[in-house]
């Protein structure tokens, strides 16, 4: 069935799909939307779930620690400082490795006050042990989170899906819903191995000496490790049963592009349509969009890039002291592969400013003409 | 190693045992009350039974240790609550209503228990007082043939004889005197020396002799002969057999201090008569029992103390005249109480009807004319004759202990003991071992209430008797004073579960006990105590 | 008035029948980390005791989850989770959530709490579930400090008391925080104070909690003899004198209104407390007297209340 729907309509319906068993959330724009319809939805009788409606973020994240440990579905979603307060159970839920599944409708991080997107919130969270997703459209979100109950039950591995704040979350998009019988038969009821059970008492997460603690963390890096194959194999199933998939690094026109931008959400978008205006006018440019940030998909960011090629990332976020996070992360990823071509680093967009077409042509140019600083920050569309 | 941190296993392999620097132990004390009980009941131990309302477990308890309750409930002394730690708390157990509730259950309700076979062993106890009786009631339980002889017509000796009805009422006593001569031969009315000699006692293995203590002590003053001057005793005996005393309206003077002056004195007037008792010193010196003396001085009986008589004289219409002398305290004597001195020229004369001498009874051994006694007062017996050598067993107030009905039973059960022994062959197990007996320093006190004394024991026994309601009521003031009363508080109160309960008891599991005291400081009554390590 | 523990003959007081003590010792209670003499595990035992199997523990970090073993080992003999700090309430809410979607609503979820997850850090996220009166059994062990982390003062530390953040000369200056009174704003159904030295009357609150659903919230004193710089020893005896000395009445609130003493104070052993423990050594004789007149205001407050039953009592109001 194919509805005009927004992302968090299509985040909400997902969930629903999915038949997560408790929710918690708590209101912050631009998720709000999601608690709303995910209430409503419970509210209705629709999704046999419960909604704990908790004070905080902190609260929603630790509801779900709790009934996540007693082997339920979870959900909950959040944006900006709501995912900040949650960063302390962030960690508790993967150390418990507990398969949480969240949204992060991303919003700058305050101060100075603001609701406008950028991507600070969620990469600020990249050590927290969870799997981030960015997504670009509705139908990917939509696919997406359903995937990610899958992905991080199979891992146990927390897993967070991010999309743009209004961009994506409040924008109207066809998408084909996936039919409930076939999600059933995708995404079956979690079964946990372990779990609060009275017949089989067990302490969970209980004081780990230096002895162990560490085999813990190896553990969790090793899920990791396993991720790809497990997502590339979700993502196989999913496409038998749905006819649509997504690869962690997806692949515009870059394969023979002389410049190729490297790029993520809805800035990924702008760059698609700028790409394909600029190689009507000949030019040989691509796109790589990312759609993982962790784990960091390195291999397969990798053997897309073919120096000579010239390589820019554009960052919709900072890490203040070193700039844009993708951008490090590409540099680390291709540097470990023996790439040794600059990689040039483009701020944009920050707290909501637009990302335009012009913004991107003149991030090509610049490639191109090689203008482009290679040694520090290229800030797009900053008025000083 | 699983995906998570998710437990796997107990924590029972950390001993925490090695944290310990001091250890608890459940170690009993000796409760002051079982300490001072001459007949050497388990005084804590029945009323522990009295609070979980088991009259007949608590029946069974004392009469294994004295087979008199419902005589001693009301004669006996009752050390025991003098002794008893609550009573520096607010009031002390009142052991002696407890005693006579037992006591008095067993004469209704006790069950008749067979009594084992006679092995053939034989024991010849002279002597139907509480001494003769306690030993032949223990020797006949151990299966030991008893033949009992007494030269009157009832057994109790000075239960039946000496001591007033109004203190032990006759039905009382016999009824219990039937229950405790079961399955024993007596023959009233021989006397020893008279009736049968020692020719008649070889053919036991045993012979207990508990004749007791009746000739009365004489005044050793001019005119103690003279009629209408008696002994208190035979008084006393003389009322006990039925005989009709005429001394209504009668002036009549008591001399003495002790318990027969007191059971004289008070018997006298009940029958009417004005008395007056004289003692040489005060009333604190009185060797009478505090409870008899304090019962003394609530009736209308004149007392004359710090005075001793001199001289009687009898008139032509039989008025007597009694010169006596004042006397003051001086010096302690070796009975550790002041020596009366007379004051010089104090005499003055007393107009009596009647005169009852009390000053004390020794006993009469004339049927062993060669006895021989030690300066303490003890008999030795072993050369009277070659044929009772090593058989001859004594007891009562033969022995040179207070003369009390326990200390005569206590002996009369450790006779038994001792002739059990020596028919089995074997030496009596030793019983003077050094006790620790848990003194007020042992107790608790934050696990007990005050109660008002005053109002608690008017309530406690009306009619002179406890209710079971009452006993258990009473039973339960008990501190149990150095023994554990299974109050579960060891066990609850541990942090480390180290305190294990089963049906023998506590036990302290010391590979957990960290040793923190609390089993100790929470023991009511201190029978647990921590020891350095 | 309830009685209380002490009948008129005087009877030792503790003295509870402990009828189904199996619960606890068939299963391997042994070997935790408790400092010795530690009130929380005696605690514990009794209340698990009267909860049976068929219940999940929410332990925050604190003493509790510190002794209750290394990984992989755990002395709990039913399944236990631990959470952050400040995290219990909320993630109780989620156990309850949990197993109520997983058919488990019989199993009683106890949110096993000291006081600095519980008076600070988890504030917040309890009044929540107060409010939502989320099914659980809040019980905090209160040992009126962080003891865990060495004896910090908690806003349930004692007006006057000693710690190493409220050290001589600066020594707490706040009276404790008022619990009771802040649950019962919230119109729990159960509201009950607890100490280990009353066993009989700490059961009878627990059973009746466990009969109850909504959230259900026991405040029990725990005697940590490291913090309040005590003898080990003395532990029982401080709870019991902290009842008496009615710094630590034992009463209950129903329905946030109907307040009920649960056993009479007589008011004696105040001094005999302080002076059993180190950390009041250095309060003046006026601090003493300011402590000893708040707890007595306190019991009065509870007095009038327990007598006013019947009628209607408004809440916030001062008697
Ligand atoms: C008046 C009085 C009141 C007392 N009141 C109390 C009291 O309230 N509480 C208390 O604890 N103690 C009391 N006593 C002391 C107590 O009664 C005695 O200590 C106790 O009875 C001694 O017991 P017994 O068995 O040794 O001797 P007795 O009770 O004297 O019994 C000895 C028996 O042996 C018999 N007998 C003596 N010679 C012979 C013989 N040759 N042949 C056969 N039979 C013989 C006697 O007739 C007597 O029946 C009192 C004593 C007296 C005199
Ligand atoms: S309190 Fe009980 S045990 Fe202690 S002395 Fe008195 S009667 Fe004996
Ligand atoms: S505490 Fe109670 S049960 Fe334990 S030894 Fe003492 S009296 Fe016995
Ligand atoms: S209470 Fe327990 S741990 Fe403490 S000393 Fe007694 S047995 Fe040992």
């Amino acid at each position: 069935m194919r509805q005009v729907i927004s992302g968090n309509e299509a985040a909400s319906l997902a969930v629903k799909l999915a038949r997560v068993q408790v929710i918690s959330a708590y209101p912050i724009t631009p998720q709000t939307t999601i608690a709303e319809k995910l209430s409503e939805i419970c509210g209705s009788g629709e999704l046999a779930a419960r909604f704990v409606r908790v004070e905080s973020e902190h609260s929603a994240m630790s509801t779900l620690i709790g009934a996540a440990s007693t082997g339920v579905r979870t959900f909950t979603a959040t944006s900006a400082q709501g995912l900040a307060l949650m960063h302390e159970p962030l960690f508790w839920a993967s150390g418990a490795r507990l398969p949480i599944v969240m949204v992060d409708v991303n919003r700058a991080m305050a101060a100075p006050w603001t609701i406008w997107c950028d991507q600070t919130d969620s990469v600020a969270q990249r050590d927290t042990g969870w799997l981030q997703f960015y997504c670009w459209s509705n139908q990917e979100i939509i696919d997406t989170v359903i995937c990610a109950f899958k992905i991080a039950e199979k891992l146990l591995v927390p897993c967070m899906v991010c999309y743009d704040g209004f961009f994506i979350s409040h924008t109207y998009e066809p998408v084909e819903i996936p039919e409930q019988k076939d999600v059933d038969e995708f995404l079956p009821p979690r079964n946990a191995e372990y779990k609060l059970d009275t017949e089989n008492p067990h302490t969970f997460s209980g004081g780990t000496l230096p002895n162990y603690f560490m085999e813990f963390r190896y553990k969790l890096q090793r899920a990791f490790e396993r991720a790809p194959e497990v997502i590339a194999r979700v993502y196989g199933e999913y496409v038998q049963c749905f006819d649509r998939t997504y690869d962690s690094v997806e692949s515009y026109a870059a394969d023979d592009a002389d410049a190729v931008l490297v790029a993520s959400g809805s800035a990924a978008s702008t760059v698609w349509h700028t790409v394909k205006a600029l190689r009507d006018q000949g030019r040989k440019v691509g796109l790589l969009r990312i759609r993982q940030l962790r784990p960091f998909p390195a291999a397969e960011l990798a053997a897309k890039i073919h120096p000579p090629q010239r390589i820019g990332v554009l960052d919709r976020n900072l890490s203040p002291g070193t700039g844009g996070v993708f951008t490090q992360e590409v540099r680390a990823a291709l540097h470990r592969d023996g790439h040794t071509g600059r990689i040039h680093e483009f701020i944009a967009g920050l707290g909501g400013r637009d990302i335009t077409m012009n913004n991107i042509i003149d991030i090509y140019d610049r490639l191109e003409q090689k203008t482009a600083n290679a040694s520090a920050i290229n800030w797009v569309g900053l008025n000083p | 190693m699983p995906e998570l941190a998710v437990s796997s296993g107990s924590m029972s392999w950390n001993k925490t045992g090695s944290w310990r620097s001091s250890t608890p132990l459940h170690i009993d004390k000796t409760p002051p009350c079982n300490f001072n009980c001459p007949a050497g009941e388990n005084i804590r131990g029945y009323i522990d039974l009295l609070k979980h309302y088991q009259t007949a477990e608590a029946f069974e308890l004392l009469t294994s240790a004295n087979p008199l309750p419902a005589v001693c409930g009301r004669v006996c002394f009752h050390p025991c609550q003098a002794h008893c730690n609550r009573h520096g708390f607010d009031l002390a157990i009142q052991v002696r209503l407890l005693e006579k509730f037992i006591g008095d259950w067993g004469l209704e309700q006790a069950p008749t228990k067979p009594l084992p076979q006679t092995s053939g062993r034989k024991v010849a106890v002279i002597g139907a007082g509480p001494a003769g009786l306690a030993a032949a009631y223990y020797l006949r339980r151990k299966g030991v043939a008893v033949t009992m002889y007494d030269d009157h017509a009832l057994p109790g000796g000075i239960l039946e004889y000496g001591i007033p009805a109004y203190r032990l009422e006759k039905d009382v006593l016999q009824a219990e005197l039937t229950r405790v001569l079961t399955g024993i031969e007596f023959h009233p009315g021989m006397k020893f020396g008279r009736d049968f000699d020692i020719g008649a006692l070889v053919e036991y293995d045993a012979v207990f002799l508990a004749t007791g203590a009746h000739q009365s002590k004489r005044l050793h003053i001019e005119g103690e002969n003279i009629p209408g001057v008696e002994s208190g005793l035979g008084f006393l005996q003389q009322l006990n057999s039925g005989e009709k005393i005429d001394v209504q309206s009668h002036n009549v003077l008591v001399i003495g201090g002790g318990n027969t002056a007191c059971d004289v004195a008070r018997s006298a007037y009940r029958l009417g008569a004005h008395v007056t008792l004289l003692y040489r010193r005060t009333e604190r010196e009185m060797p009478a029992f505090a409870e008899e003396i304090e019962q003394l001085r609530a009736e209308p009986i004149h007392c004359e103390f710090l005075v001793a008589p001199e001289r009687i004289t009898r008139a032509e219409n039989g008025t007597l005249t009694l010169t006596a002398i004042r006397m003051k305290l001086g010096e302690p004597d070796e009975s550790g109480r002041a020596r009366p001195v007379a004051i010089e020229g104090s005499q003055f004369t007393l107009i009596a009807d009647r005169i009852f001498a009390a000053i004390g009874e020794d006993p009469d051994v004339s049927f062993f004319p060669n006895a021989q006694q030690h300066d303490d007062g003890e008999f030795d017996f072993s050369g009277v004759d070659a044929r009772l050598a090593g058989k001859l067993f004594v007891g009562g107030d033969l022995l040179p202990n207070p003369r009390t009905v326990p200390h005569a039973v206590g002996s009369g059960r450790l006779a038994a003991e001792k002739i059990l022994a020596q028919l089995r062959g074997e030496p009596l197990v030793a019983h003077d071992c050094v006790v620790e007996v848990a003194g007020p320093e042992d107790i608790n006190y934050r696990y007990f209430t005050r109660i008002n004394a005053v109002k608690w024991q008017t309530g406690l026994a009306a009619g002179g008797a406890l209710s079971e309601q009452s006993a258990h009521a009473e039973a339960e003031r008990c501190f149990s004073c150095g023994v554990c009363s299974k109050c579960d508080n060891c066990f609850n109160f541990c942090p480390d579960l180290a305190v294990i309960k089963s049906a023998g008891g506590y036990q302290v599991n010391l590979e957990y006990c960290k040793g923190c005291g609390i089993c100790a400081a929470e023991c009511p009554g201190g029978s647990l105590r921590m020891r350095q390590q | 008035m309830n009685q209380g523990p002490h009948s008129a003959a005087g009877r030792p007081a503790a003295a509870v029948a402990m009828t189904d003590y199996e619960f606890c010792s068939q299963y391997d209670l042994y070997g935790h980390m408790a400092c010795p003499g530690c009130g929380e595990k005696i605690l514990l035992r009794h209340i698990l005791n009267v909860l049976g199997p068929e219940t999940v523990i929410v332990c925050p970090a604190g003493c509790a989850a510190v002794t209750d073993g290394v990984f992989p080992h755990s002395i709990s003999p039913v399944p236990f989770l631990h959470v952050p700090f400040d995290a219990t309430p909320a993630a109780a809410a989620g156990v309850r959530a949990g197993l109520d979607l997983s058919g488990r609503k019989h199993v009683t979820v106890l949110a096993w709490a000291g006081d600095g997850a519980t008076f600070d850090i988890g504030m917040g996220a309890l009044s929540a579930i107060a409010e939502r009166n989320e099914n659980i059994l809040y019980v905090c062990y209160d040992n009126e400090a962080y003891m865990n982390t060495g004896i910090q003062r908690s806003s349930a530390t004692p007006y006057g008391g000693w710690s190493t953040t409220t050290p001589k000369g600066q020594l707490k200056a706040e009276p404790k925080k008022n619990i009771g009174a802040i649950m019962a704003a919230h119109r729990i159904p159960y509201f009950a104070s607890g100490s280990p030295a009353f066993l009989d009357d700490l059961t009878a609150k627990v059973a009746q909690a466990k009969r109850l659903s909504g959230l259900r919230f026991l405040h029990l004193l725990s005697p940590c003899p490291p913090g309040w710089k005590a003898d080990p020893r003395d532990g029982i005896t401080l709870a019991r004198l902290a009842v008496e000395s009615r710094l630590f009445p034992l009463y209950e609130i129903i329905e946030g209104t109907h307040y009920r003493l649960t056993h009479e104070s007589s008011g004696a052993g105040f001094d005999e407390y302080l002076q059993l423990q180190g950390r009041f050594r250095y309060m003046s004789a006026g601090d003493r007297r300011i402590l000893q007149a708040d707890a007595d205001r306190f019991y009065a407050q509870l007095t009038l209340r327990h007598n006013r039953n019947g009628e209607t009592t408004v809440i916030g109001e001062e008697p």
